[in-house]
């Protein structure tokens, strides 16, 4: 007893076994929603994580260290909001969750003047494709009513319901006349259908563009359905009030009153298995967790290869999940902490273009989309040509103090360089990658000089994998 | 996101930084483990390294350390006293004695102290007692001496003195005040050798704590500001937000913000006893403001040092010093002129230790991992401009390499992946309660300014004279600015007298 009150770490007690129905690896957006849908089930949850800090890449951080400035520092373009269930079934509005849906959702600013707009209202849309041609602003039309039939009828119930096998998936497809269609769709690659619907280059940069800024290669097949989606999403775009990160506070929150735990920083060192059945998990210095189902958020290396153990997994399926393979680009995020919002040239005109939601800078035509991500996949930086980019707080003040602003750009980028990856790792190489990418910024709003950008933060492909192991 | 100072940033992804709150020592929140083990089950833990507190010297290439003082490193303290040895017999042998004093007298009462409201002057505390004690190896004289003065009297060698002085200002000690020479040399005791850091980041504390509170049925509302506390019949009745919006409270209303905050913005100056109103805004705060940089980086420091002794690396807190016996007077005076110290006094710590605790890979990238931080005491956040602000951030980080390298040759930029500059500047406009100076412990931790006296003697025992249900806690009250729990426990205790609630340190017969 004397010792006890002099100091804690004596005293520290063994940790305890925690019991429960659900363990779950990975308090991210997945792991948060699973938990808080187990747990208004009557489930009892235990979520471990090994950041403090849950919630993923749905993260809102202090990063340029300006006093008040909330960056969004991986995820801010909300594009399910309208869809996902579980805004309603969990009633995040209680949580004070909000979001910002802005009208004029992407702005292309272009060198002599002009601008390409995609806007909430399909309407405005169109009549900006007409300024550029006539014939593109009737093909988008079609375009987009086309990817809304197939999102609000195949594509947005499908990603709420458990994924098919291929095949069966295939047949279901062909039974009906639209999703004959979609199937089609599928077979094409990005680049083939802006060439075939569009015909003015600044329009076929825009399209190629949104279709491939989440992932999709320009010239690849087979994942065509997703173009759709892109296209009818590039309208649907929404910023979380107060920033991103107010989501999975707002998930925490309904787990915690569920009765469900959240255990972090852990670091899980194995699933535990007994034969064929996952019955919970053993923490780095921490409680031993016994369950009767463990679920698992992490990537399939993670949870299989290191956390099950190859010993306890079929051969077939080890190799299976061996043969994952990551991307080879990523994103680099350029944080910025402003004294006063962007003036774009081209809002000289139109005041309303100060606030676009989005905006694509730097590519004329596709050919410009093309070179950069041919750069990307020789592995050099130099091709960041453009990227696009937004300012939260034009929409949300509660992002910055009253009347600053705050920045994101997002370039792609190749995560392994020709130097090497550790090149991201060199300061000088860094502050190059945020100047380059403020002075293209600058081009489009000249207004944004250095002495009106207080802080940076910059987040390299490496860093976002360090960040995110699962990434 | 809850925590206040608890909080956690990135100098660079994944590579996990305490912008605020970093060395804390092992007594921070004893009773709260007590009351809560869950606490601990949700995340907040500690770890600690070897060595917790050393100093390095640039003339000599010598280093001071201190060695843990927990059971598996070194609780009798011999092995920092065999190391003390290696400068001065006889300083080793003074270190022993105290340390001995410290473990019998010194730490039961400082921590009955802690864990105990303010009591008024009338009535003799912890502290008080252990001062009467002739057998406590304190000299009354202390207690009027500055740290400096103390220093000299009790240790021979200029390394030691220098050591301590630099490291003490850490915690907001001023080394040329006079009366502030008894805590530091206590300090020096009962706070360093039980240094550690809350894995994962001093982050885990707040959301371990959120954990604690939703399960016991607390609400939490952010991005909510409180505009005043609702006053009827001289009664706190709850809140009243900027949106307009009303919190009813049927028993009490508990502030953990500053006391200017309180009386001017929350109740009103009209509200609040003239008396209490003037000794409020004569408070001083304009001395804990610190540049504070989070590095991440590729290798950790190699010390010149190290050829003194091969494990100073392994140090927690390392201050880099030199033999200039009059640095600390130059930097206080410069400092109290708000001008720009003329020359660093830097202190450096490691977060994210895995070449030490290979178990944790909770704050760095596997194949790096390192992020290091440094502080400098320099001027208010006031005193300067925000322009002037964003090209000191810069010259400091230049400053700080420049120094460091001195010290340790392969700490140049080609070592540095990014750094996160935290100034006064950013202290002070992250929340209102470090306004408008930045002060990291809201008010200074001066003589006039702790224990019983802390915020004034009218408000340090956590009820607000005049108005009921109205209770205060926060860094700014008994016993002393810090990342710690005594202040909020002492609040509940109060609470637990007015109101009846449970008293567990009574029911299982603690000290505190």
């Amino acid at each position: 007893m004397e010792k006890n009150w002099i100091s804690y770490p004596e005293i520290k007690p063994k940790p305890p076994e925690i019991e429960c129905d659900v363990v779950i690896i990975g308090g991210g957006p997945n792991g948060l929603t699973a938990g808080a849908y187990l747990g208004k089930a009557g489930q009892k949850v235990v979520i471990v994580d090994r950041r403090n800090e849950l919630g993923g890449g749905i993260a809102t951080e202090e990063a340029t260290c300006i006093g008040g400035y909330r960056h969004n520092v991986h995820a801010v373009y909300f594009m399910m909001v309208d869809y996902a269930p579980v805004y309603p079934d969990l009633k995040l509005e209680q949580y004070d969750l909000k979001h910002v849906y802005p009208e004029l959702q992407f702005c292309m600013p272009f060198k002599d003047g002009s601008s390409l707009c995609i806007h909430s209202d399909v309407e405005r849309t169109i009549k900006s494709i007409e300024k550029f041609s006539k014939k593109d602003a009737k093909a988008y039309q079609e375009l987009f009513t086309k990817a809304k039939e197939f999102v609000e009828n195949i594509i947005a119930p499908g990603t709420y319901v458990q994924p098919s096998p291929a095949l069966e998936s295939v047949v279901k497809m062909q039974q009906t006349e639209l999703g004959r269609e979609l199937m089609e769709f599928s077979e094409k690659t990005p680049l083939s259908v802006v060439d075939e619907l569009f015909e003015h280059e600044k329009v076929k940069a825009l399209m190629l563009y949104i279709l491939c800024m989440w992932g999709l290669d320009p010239t690849q097949s087979g994942v065509g359905y997703l173009i759709p989606l892109y296209i009818n999403r590039s309208a649907n775009y929404r910023l979380v009030v107060n920033g991103s990160h107010s989501l999975p506070q707002a998930l925490y929150k309904v787990i915690l009153e569920n009765n469900g735990k959240i255990l972090s920083p852990y670091h899980v060192s194995r699933i535990i298995m007994e034969g064929k059945e996952a019955k919970g998990v053993e923490l780095e210095n921490g409680p031993t967790i016994k369950a009767k189902a463990v679920l698992s958020t992490l990537d399939t290396h993670q949870t299989f290869l290191q956390m099950v153990g190859e010993e306890n997994l079929e051969s077939d399926f080890a190799e299976s999940v061996k043969v994952w393979m990551w991307e080879h680009w990523s994103l680099m995020g350029v944080h910025m902490a402003l004294s006063e919002a962007p003036d774009f040239k081209v809002a000289k005109k139109d005041a309303s273009l100060n606030k676009s939601f989005i905006y694509v800078l730097g590519y004329e035509t596709p050919r410009d989309f093309l070179d950069h991500y041919d750069a990307i996949e020789r592995g050099e930086a130099d091709g960041n040509i453009g990227f696009n980019c937004c300012f939260p707080t034009v929409h949300d003040p509660s992002q910055a103090p009253p009347g600053k602003h705050t920045g994101l750009i997002s370039v792609m980028a190749p995560y392994e360089l020709k130097e090497g990856k550790e090149k991201w790792y060199d300061i000088n190489f860094r502050e190059e990658q945020i100047k380059k990418s403020i002075g293209i910024l600058r081009e489009y709003a000249p207004n944004l000089t250095d002495e009106k950008i207080r802080g940076t933060y910059i987040s390299t492909p490496l860093d976002v994998e360090n960040k995110y192991l699962d990434m | 996101e809850l925590g206040g100072g608890w909080c956690q940033e990135e100098p660079v992804p994944g590579f996990i930084a305490n912008p605020c709150s970093m060395d804390h020592a092992s007594f921070y929140h004893i009773p709260v483990y007590w009351d809560f083990p869950e606490w601990e089950t949700y995340g907040a833990k500690y770890a600690y390294t070897d060595i917790t507190t050393g100093c390095v010297f640039i003339e000599d290439e010598r280093c001071v350390l201190q060695y843990a003082a927990f059971d598996d490193v070194d609780p009798t303290q011999e092995r920092t006293a065999k190391e003390i040895a290696r400068f001065s017999e006889k300083d080793a042998d003074t270190y022993l004695r105290l340390w001995e004093k410290s473990e019998k007298y010194w730490d039961p009462a400082i921590r009955e102290w802690m864990f105990t409201p303010a009591k008024p002057f009338s009535e003799p505390d912890a502290l008080d007692r252990l001062l009467q004690n002739p057998d406590s190896g304190i000299d009354p004289a202390w207690l009027y001496m500055s740290p400096l003065q103390v220093y000299h009297d009790v240790f021979e060698d200029p390394h030691l003195r220098h050591a301590f002085a630099r490291i003490n200002q850490s915690l907001a000690i001023q080394n040329d005040m006079a009366a502030a020479g008894l805590n530091a040399l206590m300090m020096i005791f009962q706070f360093w050798p039980r240094t550690c850091w809350a894995k994962g980041s001093s982050h885990s504390l707040a959301h371990a704590a959120h954990r604690v509170i939703l399960e016991n049925g607390g609400k939490v509302f952010t991005n909510h500001d409180v505009k005043k506390i609702i006053l009827e019949n001289g009664k706190a009745k709850g809140v009243k937000l900027a949106d307009g919006s009303e919190i009813k409270a049927t028993k009490a209303v508990i502030t953990s913000v500053d006391p200017y905050q309180i009386c001017f913005d929350l109740l009103g100056k009209e509200n609040v006893d003239p008396h209490i109103a003037n000794r409020v805004k004569n408070i001083e705060r304009d001395w804990v403001a610190l540049m504070w940089y989070t590095w991440a980086i590729k290798e950790r420091p190699r010390f010149k040092a190290e050829s003194w002794n091969p494990d100073i690396w392994k140090s927690m807190w390392v201050a880099l010093g030199d033999m200039d016996a009059a640095t600390f007077k130059v930097e206080s005076s410069e400092r109290k002129m708000y001008k720009w110290p003329s020359k660093l006094n830097l202190g450096y710590a490691y977060h994210g230790p895995s070449e030490i605790d290979s178990s944790d890979h909770l704050i760095a990238p596997p194949e790096i991992n390192f992020t290091i931080l440094t502080e400098q005491f320099v001027v208010p956040a006031w005193s300067i401009s925000d322009e002037e602000w964003k090209i000191r951030e810069k010259q400091h980080a230049k400053d700080v390499i420049e120094l460091f390298e001195k010290y340790a040759p392969n700490m140049t930029w080609d070592n540095v992946i990014g750094y996160l500059p935290v100034s006064p500047k950013y202290t002070a406009d992250m929340a209102k309660n470090y306004a408008p100076a930045g002060n990291w412990c809201i008010i200074d931790n001066i003589p006039s300014q702790s224990g019983r006296m802390r915020p004034i003697p009218e408000l340090a025992g956590n009820r607000w004279p005049g108005i009921k249900g109205l209770y205060c806690t926060g860094s700014g009250w008994h016993p002393y600015g810090c990342g710690h729990s005594p202040q909020a426990y002492n609040c509940y205790k109060v609470m637990a007298e007015d109101f009846g609630l449970i008293k567990t340190w009574e029911k299982e017969g603690r000290p505190f």
